[in-house]
């Protein structure tokens, strides 16, 4: 492949060659997605040597990372294996976008799998590349907007506010409408993660007619289902059911199984605040196991802590701390990390008044929800009766 | 061959539906016009560049839904970012082929290129370590969470991934 783009003909026959290598490449990243095992120990084969190759095998590992993100993950790892050899013939701004977009993709999949010092990590590695092409202004936008997702999580809300105007702006320059609602989105989160959830509940509404009209379900999916957690938590039930059935329908339609749970789970909470003990207990058993069978265990341990909530407000305290005792033994077993085992470790003697037990797990359950599990905060148990 | 399979063969390059010579005609001599007209580039640097984002565009153009807001942002961007590259270089000094780079950016590129090339020669799991370990700078406890091992193993591999770098650059680098 010729890199001299300076001129229209050198321009197209890149073009024309990337477009041949993704589609050599499409078999070839098919027959790797199927594979159980990664080649880790065999040398990369030359005819994988192309930036093509690693655009498909991106966008095919991006495909599974709701259903299985340890399978994205290693497939995203393999793919920086096979980009860190490749320089030339390329255009450096080809070379420098597909190891963005990849590195944004292991951001991605770092998000679902929970580490998200790992994920920010990636970006600062993604940002080095992005920042030494004149051209990546979009992509460097993406990256903050990531940076301001990934520290909401970590509950830096300041700071990610910060880097999701930056965001925000560098959109608005590209007139992509698509990302500046999803930027809105996010500090709709934060002002949730603020406890402000009036303001957070009426920034969700206003998105939603102009997600619609870009044609983003993927958006609309997540926006559905956060304005049913912040109308849950202001004791909106009916309105938050409604938006909870939305979130349903969208994930539904792109056959996204994993969210559908995690909607499932916000509709549990719904029937927990309503009294519904019974139902609620049932929809999170249920959505604790396929959490379980899509290896999520830190998601699968949080639901089950809600349905101790459940049992405890069913009067079935032993049932409660056997379960208990089972996320607790699973967390351990999934390496979460000393910080919240120390918080697990309080749920070993629930108190024997139904109302104060409940009140410790819950407190225990928004501990690890809203920590990141490898952080060095230390757990402040609730103070005495 | 009819006109119209005639006129078909000669087409625009179409990928993915988009006709990319449409595209290219339609806005590349305005994101040239632009870099020219309101940044002041020079007519080659502005092509150059109109290429560059061009070819950003055709890499996700399956993202982008308003092309000519997305191009014409683009280019304006870009035009920012090179006159800040530009107004940060400093002239060459006529003996610079004696003089060190303060920097050490040639000593940098050679370092990089040999690491690509060495990581070339090993098994994708060593040069995942390799490169994690000797570009990103993680530890080996870092790089053992990474690979979900211990750090002993993690350790090991490093070593083991280092020493089979060496012998087949060497093997390669003797048959050359």
């Amino acid at each position: 492949m010729s890199a001299d783009i300076t001129t229209r003909d050198g321009l197209f026959a890149v073009m024309r060659q990337f477009a041949a290598e993704r589609e050599a490449a499409k078999p070839l990243v098919a027959e790797l997605l199927a594979r159980e095992e990664l080649p880790w120990d065999e040398e990369i084969p030359e005819s994988w040597k192309t930036l093509g190759f690693v655009e498909e095998l991106t966008k095919g590992a991006a495909k599974v990372v709701e259903r299985e993100p340890h399978k994205c993950a290693d497939l995203l790892r393999y793919a920086t294996a096979v980009v860190f050899p490749i320089a030339e013939p390329y255009p450096r701004v080809a070379t420098s976008q597909i190891a963005v977009t990849l590195w944004k993709e292991l951001v991605y999949a770092e998000m679902y799998l929970g580490d998200y010092q790992q994920a920010l990590r990636i970006l600062t590695s993604a940002e080095d590349i992005a920042r030494d092409e004149v051209t990546s202004e979009h992509d460097i936008a993406i990256l903050y907007y990531l940076r301001a997702s990934t520290l909401g999580y970590m509950r830096e809300v300041d700071e990610a506010i910060i880097w999701l105007d930056r965001a925000e702006r560098m959109f608005e320059s590209f007139g992509d409408v698509k990302r500046i609602n999803r930027c809105e989105a996010v500090k709709a989160s934060l002002l949730m993660r603020k406890g402000d959830l009036g303001a957070a509940a009426r920034t969700y509404q206003a998105l939603i007619p102009s997600i619609r009209q870009m044609d983003d379900l993927h958006t609309l999916g997540i926006v559905y289902n956060n304005l049913g957690q912040v109308l849950v938590r202001a004791g909106k039930l009916g309105e938050a059911e409604e938006a909870f059935n939305n979130a349903i329908t969208v994930w539904h339609e792109l056959a996204m199984p994993v969210e559908e749970d995690r909607v499932d789970w916000g509709i549990g909470t719904v029937r927990l605040a309503a009294g519904d003990f019974a139902k609620a207990f049932s929809i999170f058993s249920n959505v604790r196991q396929r959490f379980l069978a899509h290896q999520l265990p830190v998601a699968a341990g949080l639901v089950g802590l809600d349905a101790v909530d459940a049992l405890l407000a069913l009067g079935r305290d032993d049932e409660a701390r056997q379960v208990a005792e089972l996320v607790t033994q699973e967390l351990r077993d999934a390496n979460v990390g000393k910080i919240v085992l120390e918080a697990l470790a309080y749920l070993q003697d629930l108190s024997p008044k139904p109302s104060r037990a409940r009140e410790v797990v819950r407190h225990v359950k928004s501990f690890i929800a809203e920590t990141d599990h490898r952080s060095s905060l230390r757990f402040v148990p609730l103070g005495d009766e | 061959m009819s006109v119209l399979a005639e006129r078909s063969a000669v087409a625009g390059f179409v990928d993915r539906g988009i006709d990319f010579d449409a595209v290219y005609d339609e806005h590349v001599p305005l994101l040239i016009g632009l870099a020219v007209d309101r940044f002041h580039l020079n007519e080659c640097d502005a092509q150059t560049l109109a290429h560059e984002v061009f070819l950003a565009y055709f890499l996700k153009a399956e993202d982008v839904r308003d092309v000519r807001a997305w191009l014409v942002g683009a280019i304006c961007n870009a035009s920012r970012q090179f006159l800040r590259k530009i107004a940060r270089e400093v002239a060459l000094p006529d003996d610079i082929e004696n003089t060190p780079d303060p920097r050490q950016r040639p000593e940098m590129w050679p370092d990089q290129i040999a690491a690509r090339e060495m990581f070339a020669c090993c098994t994708a799991r060593c040069q995942l370590a390799l490169r994690l370990r000797y570009i990103e700078g993680y530890t080996i406890p870092e790089i053992a969470t990474q690979l979900k091992t211990t750090p002993k193993y993690a350790q090991n591999l490093v070593s083991r991934c280092l020493q089979q770098a060496r012998d087949r650059c060497g093997v390669k680098g003797k048959e050359k």
